[in-house]
């Protein structure tokens, strides 16, 4: 038998395998595995895709996570809300339970890097004593639904107005001109809980945990993210998380011309931004590396 | 007619031209020129105070009248970069009697001789203490009210906060603040830099803003350069206001005022010059207030003028943030709050429509059976 005759089957054959032994489950993907950090789940905001993590300069947050040599899982919470018609909960115990049992197959410490809504579901899931991640990474996330701009307000009321999602999601450095929207349908009852979290101005109600009970809850490593001209969750909302947190190791960080970056960032510009790989994922990277190791030789905390 | 006989008659006829030009300006609400008094502080320090009364072609006029106070190392010019950028004219324009004056130190203050002009020894609490009062006395003389609704701007507005709740709380009918915290958070902003750099503060005299900024203006409005984005937002300016505003409005600063500054940095929180903290006392203001935020306002971000709306009590309460989520056309930066290419159509009428809400509320109250029909 020719040769290549004999390493085809063989081939197939480990593939077969491969697949059958591939602890991965729907909902959640994983890079290839060629991590020595730790694991890090990557969320994206409602109702935009996990695909927004590969947009932006060289690979995107994804890109430069791997390169740090983390494991990165992501998980499309939106995309399945939709099809299967789940509300938070049900996110929460479908794609987000699914992704971190992912996570956690490999014995590493698990991060959790969420944009925008998907930077509260950790703390639900903490204080629903439910598995959560070791370290949290809040992005452009509202942790205060007192106030929230007409802009949010009437995206919240029809996700469809063009005007408002140009403003809330677009505004800030480079990525207006850069980038399709990475977005899913919206699932109804996410939005109808969210819309319900704003409305009573205290934040979604989660299988009964109040988002403050949530928060309060949260006592692991977490880093705040802000765009100095976000939008959906501007620097005043996102430092009400960092303030409630009973954490003692905790970061707030505001990325603007304030705090020396090269621009205003808004919402989408913390990942897709054309200089957000120095403004925004540098930083983000070495909170990781202090606390989760890296390829560069950082040892854990 | 000889040349000379002809002189006359073109001098009348160009003052019928005026008069009919007063005439109609009066008829189409603008306002009259702004009358300058002085007023004369406990401690002997003579303040400009500008006068603009309400325009008789307003629809209506407020009782109330409106006091405009200006932030750290500017003068009038904070409110009157240009004649468009005129938030009293524009007030006046819609009814309200409006007050500018200028804290001690601007170059139109007069110091008493032997003063601490030289040596900057004034700080928060002397314009708290001894300009305020004296300005708002002169005020309330003038126009027989005794409150007024306050409009401060940086400083300004920290100022009035105080004043609200330690110095006068029936003084002050309503508090419109912009870009004024109440907690310097040092979690980041400009102000972070600030106590690092601390060493740099004068120990004495007075800072030279004027000069350091004219050494510095060919990067203001650069909006590449990060100095740019400091003061305002370089987009959302026009290069001669920024330049109309720095060459005229621009005074030093003292250093009494700057180690405060700097000392609230290290605490994070507004004191006295002892030390003691205001915070807890702004519980006690209860007069309706506007908190105005500049979304990109680099020198007191959002999210710190955020704790001024956390930290007042009052029942009234309105947040507000100059930014596109909320309808403006720019993110609004510190300085172009007021005059921001699109400031006098965007922020001029929301503050000219919140106090003159409050006015209505206010006589409201005070002729209950109004609006219901007895």
């Amino acid at each position: 038998m020719p040769r290549i005759a004999r390493i085809v089957p063989l081939a197939a054959l480990l593939a077969v395998a491969a697949a059958l032994a591939d602890p991965r489950v729907p909902g959640a993907r994983a890079a290839e595995d060629r991590a020595e950090a730790g694991t890090v789940v990557v969320c994206p905001d409602f109702p935009l895709s996990a695909r927004v993590f590969r947009g932006g300069p060289s690979g995107g947050l994804a890109g430069a996570l791997e390169r740090a040599g983390h494991r990165v899982v992501e998980v499309d919470p939106w995309a399945e809300g939709h099809r299967d018609a789940l509300d938070l909960e049900g996110v929460l115990d479908g794609p987000v339970a699914t992704a971190l049992e992912e996570a956690r197959t490999h014995r590493r410490p698990v991060a959790w890097i969420g944009h925008g809504v998907c930077g509260l579901l950790p703390a639900y899931a903490a204080a629903r004593r439910s598995p959560a991640p070791d370290l949290l990474v809040a992005l452009g996330t509202p942790f205060d639904f007192s106030l929230p701009s007409p802009a949010l307000r009437r995206f919240l009321a029809d996700p469809g107005d063009t005007g408002a999602r140009d403003v809330l999601w677009r505004n800030g450095i480079g990525a207006r001109e850069r980038i399709p929207f990475p977005d899913v349908p919206p699932a109804p009852w996410v939005l109808r809980d969210l819309r319900e979290g704003w409305e009573s101005g205290r934040g979604p109600r989660v299988a009964g945990v109040t988002f403050d009970d949530a928060i309060g809850a949260w006592n692991r490593p977490l880093l705040v993210v802000a765009g100095s001209v976000d939008g959906i969750a501007p620097p005043e909302d996102a430092l009400r998380g960092h303030r409630l947190a009973p954490s003692t190791d905790r970061t707030f960080r505001v990325v603007g011309w304030a705090d020396h970056a090269r621009g205003d960032y808004g919402h989408l510009g913390l990942l897709l931004g054309d200089r957000a790989h120095r403004d925004v994922w540098r930083h983000l990277v070495a909170w990781l590396g202090e606390r989760l190791g890296d390829r560069g030789g950082r040892g854990r905390r | 007619m000889s040349r000379v006989g002809g002189v006359p008659g073109v001098l009348l006829a160009a003052l019928a031209l005026v008069g009919l030009l007063a005439g109609a300006a009066a008829a189409a609400g603008l306002p009259q020129a702004p009358e300058e008094e002085r007023v004369r502080t406990a401690d002997g320090w003579e303040l400009p105070l500008l006068r603009y009364p309400a325009s008789p072609g307003a629809p209506r006029h407020h009782a109330i009248p409106v006091v405009l106070v200006h932030g750290t190392g500017v003068n009038r010019m904070n409110w009157m970069a240009t004649p468009r950028h005129d938030l009293a004219a524009y007030l006046s324009r819609r009814g309200f009697e409006v007050y500018v004056p200028e804290l001690r130190g601007s170059r139109a203050s007069v110091p008493p001789e032997r003063s601490g002009l030289r040596a900057g020894d004034w700080d928060f609490d002397t314009h708290l203490r001894r300009d305020l009062p004296a300005l708002l006395a002169r005020v309330g003389r003038r126009t027989g009210s005794r409150s007024v609704y306050y409009v401060g701007h940086s400083l300004g507005g920290i100022l009035g906060y105080v004043y609200a709740a330690e110095e006068d709380p029936e003084g002050i009918a309503g508090i419109v603040a912009l870009g004024s915290p109440t907690r310097i958070d040092p979690l980041g902003g400009a102000q972070a830099g600030a106590e690092k750099r601390r060493g740099m503060a004068p120990r004495r005299g007075r800072l030279d803003a004027p000069g350091l900024v004219r050494f510095v203006l060919p990067f203001l409005t650069n909006p590449g350069v990060r100095l740019a984005h400091l003061l305002s937002n370089p987009e959302n300016v026009d290069g001669e206001v920024v330049r109309a505003v720095l060459r005229d409005g621009l005074e030093p600063v003292a250093s009494g005022l700057l180690r405060q500054y700097i000392r609230w940095v290290g605490a994070a929180e507004i004191t006295d010059r002892h030390g003691r903290g205001y915070r807890e006392r702004l519980e006690r203001i209860a007069c309706p207030a506007l908190l105005v935020a500049g979304r990109a306002d680099a020198v007191v971000p959002a999210w710190q003028v955020r704790s001024a709306y956390e930290d007042l009590s009052a029942a009234d309460r309105t947040w507000l943030v100059l930014g596109r989520a909320w309808g403006f056309s720019a993110d609004y930066g510190h300085a172009d709050m007021v005059i921001g290419r699109a400031a006098p159509d965007e922020v001029f009428p929301r503050i000219g429509d919140w106090l003159e809400d409050r006015e209505r509320e206010r006589c409201r109250e005070r002729a209950p059976w109004a609006g219901n029909g007895e």
